[in-house]
C-alpha cells in the first residue's frame, strides 16, 4: 500500500495551515525576527500574507527549494498524512485569488477545514 | 451614513418626484423580472431570482489566507467546500463581521457558485424593468458596473438591483465578457 503524502500542521496566529512536507528541508528555531532581514532572510512575504504579528519567538520553515528565504509561523503542530486525491479544490470564484497565493485546495479533518499552502508557490516581495 | 446610502437617498428623492409628474399607474401588462431581495446595513439590495440557489445560515467560517476582502470564509455545506463572499466592500460599506448566526445567500452566476452574506433576507419582488433606473453617474465606476439599475421602493428607500455577473466576474479577479 502507498505511503500518504505528509502535511505539516502549522498555525500562524489564530489560522492553522497544512504545507506539504516534502517541501520544507528543516524547521528552525527563532527567537526574533527583525534582525534576520539584516541577514538576508525573506520575512516580509509571510507576514504579509498572514498578518503575523510581532511576537517573542517564533518558528521558521526552510523550504527544500530557494533556501535563502525562511517563513516564519507562530508554531508547528503537527503532521498528517492525508491523500492528495481527497483535497477539496479551490472553489472557481476563488481560483485566481488561489494562484496568486499558493493555495491549492483544503484537507478537512472531522469538523477542520485546513487550507493547504505551498511554500514552492508562496509570494515573494 | 455613508457615501452610497446619501446618494442612494437622494437619488430615490428625485426618482419619487418624477414617477409622481408622471402619474406612473403601475400597469400590470409591462413584464416583470424577479428577484430576491436582502439587506446589507441598512440598503436593500436585490439579485436575479435566477441566480439563487437556496438561502442557508451557518455559524462560523473558516478564513482564506491572505487579504482579500471578498473572500470571508469557507464553509462545508453538504460536504462541499462554499465560498462565502462578503460584497459590502465592493460597494464601499464596512465589511461584514461574522456573528453567532450567519446568513448566506447560495448564488450561481455562470459557474462561479458562493455564499453571499447578507444581514437578512426580504423578500421576492417582481418588478417591472422599465421602471428601473440607472445608478447616479457620481458613484465610482466599478460600482455603477455592479448595479444594473435602481428601484424606488418609496420616496425615501432605492432597491439597488446587483449585475450579478459584473460582481462575480470582479470579484473572481475574471476579465468582463
Amino acid at each position: 500500500m502507498a505511503e500518504l503524502p505528509a502535511f505539516l500542521l502549522i498555525q500562524c496566529n489564530d489560522q492553522k495551515l497544512a504545507i506539504p512536507a516534502w517541501e520544507v528541508n528543516r524547521i528552525m528555531e527563532v527567537e526574533e525576527a527583525l534582525p534576520l532581514k539584516d541577514v538576508g532572510y525573506d520575512v516580509r512575504s509571510f507576514c504579509a500574507l498572514l498578518q503575523f504579528n510581532d511576537s517573542e519567538t517564533y518558528q521558521a520553515l526552510m523550504p527544500t527549494r530557494q533556501q535563502n528565504s525562511i517563513w516564519l509561523v507562530t508554531s508547528v503542530r503537527g503532521i498528517i498524512s492525508y491523500p492528495l486525491a481527497d483535497l477539496y479544490p479551490v472553489p472557481p470564484i476563488m481560483q485566481l485569488a488561489a494562484k496568486q497565493m499558493g493555495l491549492s485546495g483544503w484537507l478537512i479533518t472531522g469538523e477542520e477545514i485546513i487550507p493547504v499552502l505551498h511554500l514552492s508557490r508562496l509570494p515573494r516581495q | 451614513m455613508n457615501d452610497l446610502e446619501t446618494l442612494l437617498q437622494k437619488a430615490a428623492a428625485e426618482r419619487a418626484e418624477q414617477i409622481q409628474k408622471e402619474n406612473f399607474s403601475g400597469d400590470n401588462e409591462v413584464p416583470l423580472d424577479s428577484y430576491l431581495t436582502f439587506r446589507l446595513q441598512n440598503i436593500p439590495f436585490a439579485i436575479p431570482l435566477g441566480d439563487v440557489r437556496r438561502v442557508i445560515h451557518f455559524q462560523k467560517t473558516t478564513p482564506v489566507p491572505g487579504d482579500n476582502p471578498y473572500f470571508a470564509g469557507v464553509i462545508n455545506w453538504q460536504g462541499r467546500l462554499l465560498t462565502i463572499v462578503d460584497i459590502r466592500p465592493f460597494f464601499s460599506l464596512p465589511a461584514a463581521t461574522l456573528a453567532e448566526k450567519n446568513t448566506a445567500i447560495i448564488t450561481d452566476v455562470q459557474g462561479l457558485e458562493a455564499g453571499v452574506l447578507c444581514d437578512a433576507v426580504l423578500n421576492i419582488k417582481k418588478l417591472p424593468a422599465s421602471q428601473l433606473f440607472p445608478p447616479p453617474s457620481s458613484l465610482p465606476e466599478k460600482q455603477r458596473q455592479a448595479i444594473s439599475g435602481l428601484y424606488p421602493l418609496s420616496p425615501t428607500d432605492l432597491l439597488v438591483i446587483v449585475n450579478s455577473s459584473y460582481l462575480f466576474q470582479s470579484i473572481a479577479g475574471e476579465p468582463h465578457g
